[in-house]
């Protein structure tokens, strides 16, 4: 699986994001697209804080292959899959709060979030995957668990990754004059049923 | 002659100690403790650790780039020859110390560790230090404290550190199912696990109660709100889809208790729970030298707290202010708040027989044994240690509930089999939402539960009913292992 530090600038790394889940689509056998609950959650010097937001999913299924094999109640495998975060949607306790994680997520600049899936690899519950996560101006590669359970016609996925804010450019946001320092690390939860 | 304690005197002793070195050397109970050992049993265990390194090879030095020999091409006397082409001046030798096993594992298990996720979690106290490091020194505090000197906090801890577990190795009939449920004034539990009334939990996690009673309704386990909670009945309840119990701190003024009544009743309240263990105030000295700092006068402070204008508590909005004094109140306010509505009324902090039964006499439901988890009355005397006359006096007519001091699923198992019928955690899972949110207060209650049926199997236990009290047994003095610096572990 190539590592991918798709582009420094977002605007770049959207656009080559946003072609190759396009020419996916000529090709795939079925796609879709569906809502997904993201929270992104994080500790502070007084206390630990949730903010949530609701995103979306596209994924298209394929014909079974090395490089999409059969996963948890996706018997055709995975072609392509990307979660988008429309980031200026957070919601957060108070508004003090969304007021600071939008400061730092500048939504007019930089409105989405994504995550495009570059490979995975069926394992227990789900799958091991791997993709190109960008926030802001930087792409990085993440890895992490997906739970996959089969739930009617579709698939309920969750998963979680750990991240520096630091790492994608975004300044922890300090406020009272230093008094309430959030800390760099964060977790992203994700869960959502896919229906392919 | 040879000389005595050689291997060449007695090849079969000499050999015995070899093969018992070499257990020493793959035992990673024994790696906890090398730093204690003399050296004369280092040199001969680090020997047999020797065949199993994967490489002769000499690694660059961190500091300096000189080449270091792995331990036993130092020159000892495990030393054969040193690799062709090393030059013996520019090799550093390492400090026999350096290739032990390092002692971190045993540091963490009894100081904890700060954890990165939930799942990372291996006891409760891991979350103790995640939320202690990731919160305003005050909250934290507050959440901290004990009265005076803490003693009652330590006696709570020291209660269940005293009771031993007589276990049970095997069964008489193979065992048929296995349960953890339990029922309360008709109202079915997966646990007898509760979670106990915290005041302010926001200042833990946004969240709040909101997020701690999600966690406690997918676990099956009863979540009691405090009076002085940072949200509101209405989205608590909203928030777990279902109502909960509710505690109040009662005030002088009846019209104020009846509104609150009145409003839990109204968002679906079944069961009342009635604190009387503060009625005579309390010695917080960490708090008061707390606030003293620069906590009480800071802009961050007075955008939460009372002495900002206006301020009120979530559940004080609508009866009109906060609770006012505390006089002294008689047995006839049980009759009263029992009369104010159909709720159950549970009334907690009872600590003494005579008191049960008066409780009782008056009208309570239930029976709720608790020292504000050694936040009240510094009476040295832990809630374990009175259970056993509560629930001789209660004689089976109502449930006895139990907090303060629970930190293991031993503890609850302990406390079930001296007759209490729901075992109650506060501190615990603050800890966990302070650490991660609901998903922190998730894990606590797994990792409680899982040690409580690890507890329940080793007695050969499979159902609540079955735990009784000749699975316990007392002794003489309290086994603290874990320190208690700065009060962790507590």
């Amino acid at each position: 699986m190539a590592v991918a530090h798709l582009a420094s600038r977002a605007g770049c790394a959207r656009i080559v994001t946003a072609a190759m889940v396009g020419l996916a689509l000529l090709h795939a056998d079925r796609a879709s697209a569906q809502s997904v609950e993201f929270s992104v959650s994080g500790t502070s010097t007084v206390r630990g804080w949730t903010c949530t937001v609701t995103g979306s999913a596209q994924v298209t299924t394929g014909s079974s292959s090395d490089s999409s094999p059969p996963v948890r109640g996706l018997d055709d495998g995975v072609q392509t899959a990307m979660l988008t975060v429309p980031v200026g949607e957070f919601e957060c306790p108070d508004d003090t709060m969304r007021e600071h994680l939008l400061d730092a997520l500048r939504p007019d600049e930089y409105p989405e979030i994504t995550f495009l899936l570059e490979g995975y690899r069926p394992s227990g519950q789900g799958a091991v995957t791997t993709g190109a996560l960008t926030i802001l101006a930087a792409t990085h590669e993440v890895s992490f668990p997906l739970f996959m359970t089969p739930s009617g016609s579709g698939v309920q996925i969750e998963g979680e990754v750990a991240l520096d804010m630091t790492d994608y450019g975004v300044e922890p946001p300090v406020v009272m004059l230093g008094l309430m320092r959030v800390r760099p690390r964060i977790r992203i939860q994700f869960s959502g049923v896919i229906a392919p | 002659m040879t000389r005595p304690g050689s291997d060449k005197a007695h090849p079969e002793q000499g050999a015995s100690r070899r093969k018992f070195f070499k257990f020493l050397a793959a035992s990673p109970l024994a790696a906890l403790a090398y730093s204690a050992w003399p050296s004369r049993l280092l040199e001969p265990v680090a020997g047999e650790m020797l065949p199993s390194m994967p490489s002769t090879e000499p690694l660059p030095c961190v500091d300096c780039g000189a080449p270091v020999l792995p331990l036993g091409l130092d020159g000892g006397p495990l030393a054969t020859s040193l690799p062709p082409g090393l030059d013996p001046t520019r090799v550093v030798l390492p400090a026999r110390r350096q290739e032990l096993p390092p002692q971190q594992a045993q540091e963490e298990q009894l100081m904890g560790s700060l954890i990165e996720s939930p799942d990372d979690a291996t006891n409760v106290w891991d979350f103790e230090r995640v939320t202690h490091e990731n919160n305003l020194a005050q909250h934290w505090d507050y959440l901290h404290m004990g009265v005076d000197d803490y003693e009652t906090r330590v006696a709570n801890r020291e209660g269940y550190q005293r009771l031993m577990v007589r276990p049970r190795r095997l069964s008489t009939e193979p065992a048929t199912g296995f349960s953890t449920a339990t029922e309360l004034f008709g109202e079915q539990f997966n646990s007898p696990l509760f979670l106990c009334p915290v005041a302010a939990l926001q200042a833990y996690h946004t969240q709040g109660e909101a997020g701690a009673g999600r966690a406690a309704q997918r676990a099956g386990v009863l979540q009691v709100q405090s009076h002085q909670s940072s949200q509101t009945y209405e989205e608590i309840a909203e928030a777990r889809g279902a109502p909960h119990w509710f505690q109040i701190y009662t005030n002088p003024d009846w019209n104020r208790n009846q509104r609150v009544i009145n409003r839990v009743v109204a968002a679906g309240c079944q069961t009342l729970v009635w604190t009387i263990d503060l009625l005579g105030g309390s010695n917080r000295e960490l708090s008061r030298r707390s606030l003293v700092g620069e906590g009480r006068d800071s802009e961050l402070c007075q955008q939460c707290h009372q002495h900002q204008e206006g301020y009120v508590r979530a559940m004080n909005v609508d009866p009109g202010g906060p609770a006012g004094e505390r006089p002294p109140y008689t047995w006839d306010w049980v009759n009263r708040l029992k009369n104010a509505s159909d709720m159950n009324l549970v009334v907690k902090g009872i600590v003494t027989a005579e008191e049960a039964e008066l409780a009782i006499e008056h009208g309570a439901d239930g029976i709720y044994v608790s020292n504000h988890g050694g936040r009240a009355v510094n009476s040295l005397w832990s809630t374990i240690d009175a259970l056993p006359e509560v629930v001789a006096a209660v004689r089976g007519r109502v449930p006895v509930m139990i907090d303060s001091g629970v930190r293991r699923g031993g503890d609850v198992f302990k406390a079930l089999a001296l007759g209490a019928d729901a075992v109650g955690i506060g501190r615990p899972y603050v800890w966990g939402l302070g650490g991660f949110g609901e998903d922190g207060v998730d894990k606590v209650i797994d990792v409680i539960m899982d040690e409580f049926r690890m507890v329940m199997r080793q007695t050969r236990t499979t159902s609540i009913d079955q735990i009784t009290s000749r699975f316990v047994m007392e002794a003489k003095n309290p086994i603290m292992t874990r320190r208690n610096e700065l009060g962790f572990g507590l």
